[in-house]
């Protein structure tokens, strides 16, 4: 379903992430775990772009949501002018005849522009801009109508302070048009009965407590409809006694058999409801597996010392 | 000399003579009018300012409209308004007829400067996570703005754009400055006590009777900006 592509992501000299690769499935449940400046946060937050990866792709549903990273089409390279440049050299000093070359060799120079890192889309010749604009063009989805697929909550929970309840819940549904206000508010009715916070829907977000701060945030999300759900730390920012209520809504929406992508410090969380659990550390992505593999029988030191910490 | 035997009596005699009233009522309605039309012109360009500037940050198409709103406000607010008037009237706006105009839109270019720096500033208090969950829901980056964080901000700087509109009410005296014809819009409340001055053959008495109704003028405006803040602060019962 969401599809990262040797995503890395520098904050000026500072790089969080190094080359992940990840992929979640429909129906999964994937919990990130690991030490805190670990990436964790920036990887869930490129997965809907809120952080705009530095080079890397990021797809949904088969279709590209980020920027196009040429270096990871190898049929583009092969259409550019540093490529033919390097083919000719090649040729020269080899003194072979151009129909005789390899798929290994043809690699073999692909490697090397992409180690350099040499193309320069806007100098490119017309052939490859031709071709890099039917490929976005065919497989390119704007990343607001990606984003209506992919719920999101945040650590600070982030209601809009200017709108009540009722109008958090059906802003983003009847002002893209998905719904109607009445459907929309039908919708959110029924959800804030589900979370037992019906009679708060004319307060204003300043008036809920914590907890019910960030369940209205995960219902805020769901009248969206999403196929995906993203999860920043949503318990991080709560009041011990305040975080069973959260936890247990997420229960909910994992037994619904939502995708659920959480980014969290509750072992005893990730160990119940993950189907696969993701570790970080230092920008890569370290280890996973089941939550058997990664709690029971961890392998790299590195996650037996984190985990030896935090259990 | 100010509490002479006589004074309140000279102001009585200014605040009763007729032909004097007309002048300061001429006066108080054309420095009121103003100060309207150039705030309103002020507001809109200020928002449309501080919006460029703020988009700017993440879109490249912004970069050029954003440099020369970024010309704007340094021009403006690094040059006194005395001179801005003069440039307008006497040579950018020099045609016969638009004096009134020119007056009215160098007051509100410069006030545009001001109320967009405001606003900015408005804009960059608001929590970023409250644009990021706007846009993790799929609102456009103008929706956004125009749903969530706008409403918040003009909350914040309701104050000191309050604070600027009064400056404004007063900076309108300079307008003498190009010459004012009584009937016409650049005839102002300093202007009224110019002239009341020249029948009285004293100064003092008609300044003070202008000051008060400066006074009363830029009182009721404070008023109305209580009244506003009010009226935004209903969200957030704290």
């Amino acid at each position: 379903m969401i599809n990262v592509k040797n995503v890395s992501k520098n904050f000026g000299k500072l790089q969080v992430l190094k080359d992940v690769s990840c992929e979640i499935k429909k129906g999964e449940k994937v919990v990130i775990i690991g030490p805190s400046g670990s990436g964790k946060s920036t990887l869930l937050r490129c997965m809907n772009l809120l952080e705009k990866p530095s080079s890397g792709e990021v797809w949904l549903d088969n279709k590209l949501i980020s920027d196009m990273d040429i270096y990871l089409h190898d049929d583009l390279i092969l259409k550019s002018n540093i490529y033919h440049k390097k083919l000719n050299k090649f040729i020269e000093e080899e003194k072979i005849n151009i129909n005789q070359l390899s798929r290994f060799e043809q690699l073999k120079i692909i490697e090397e522009i992409k180690k350099e890192k040499q193309i320069k889309p806007i100098l490119e010749n017309k052939i490859f801009k031709k071709e890099k604009r039917a490929f976005l063009k065919e497989n390119c989805l704007n990343i607001n109508d990606a984003r209506k697929k992919m719920g999101m909550c945040f650590q600070h929970f982030n209601l809009f302070n200017n709108l009540s309840i009722i109008n958090n819940l059906i802003l983003a549904p009847v002002s893209l048009h998905l719904m109607s206000k009445q459907e929309a508010i039908e919708k959110a009715t029924s959800l804030l009965q589900r979370i037992g916070l019906y009679e708060k829907k004319d307060e204003y977000p300043s008036k809920l407590s914590g907890g019910q701060k960030q369940r209205v945030a995960i219902i805020r999300s769901l009248c969206m409809n999403p196929e995906v759900m993203l999860f920043d730390e949503p318990t991080s920012a709560l009041d011990p006694e305040m975080v069973g209520e959260v936890l247990n809504l997420m229960k909910d929406l994992a037994h619904d058999g939502m995708t659920m992508v959480v980014v969290t410090h509750e072992m005893g969380f990730a160990k119940e409801i993950s189907s696969r659990v993701l570790f970080m550390d230092e920008g890569k992505i370290m280890e996973e597996g089941s939550p058997n593999d990664i709690f029971l029988h961890p392998k790299s030191p590195r996650l037996i010392d984190f985990l030896s910490k935090v259990l | 000399m100010l509490f002479q035997a006589g004074f309140f009596q000279e102001v009585k005699e200014v605040l009763t003579t007729k032909e004097f009233m007309i002048y300061i009522l001429e006066g108080f309605k054309n420095t009121f009018l103003m100060t309207l039309i150039a705030a309103l012109i002020g507001l809109v360009l200020g928002f449309l300012v501080a919006i460029i500037k703020i988009f700017s940050q993440d879109n490249k198409f912004l970069k050029i409209p954003a440099f020369i709103c970024n010309c704007y406000t340094t021009i403006i607010r690094g040059t006194p308004v005395a001179l801005q008037l003069f440039i307008m009237v006497f040579a950018i706006l020099a045609i016969p007829g638009f004096k009134e105009t020119a007056v009215v839109l160098t007051f509100g270019i410069n006030s545009g400067a001001y109320v967009s720096e405001n606003i900015r500033a408005g804009i960059l208090s608001i929590d970023k996570g409250q644009t990021e969950a706007g846009r993790a829901m799929g609102l456009s980056s103008l929706t956004t703005m125009i749903k969530i964080v706008l409403p918040q901000a003009i909350k914040n700087v309701i104050p000191s754009i309050g604070n600027e509109f009064i400056a404004l009410v007063k900076e309108t005296a300079i307008v003498s400055m190009v010459g004012s014809t009584f009937g016409k819009l650049t005839f102002d409340l300093n202007q009224a006590a110019t002239t009341i001055s020249k029948d009285t053959a004293n100064y003092l008495i008609p300044a003070i009777v202008v000051a008060i109704f400066y006074l009363i003028l830029v009182y009721s405006i404070t008023l109305l900006i209580k009244l506003f803040e009010r009226r935004f602060r209903q969200s957030d019962q704290r």
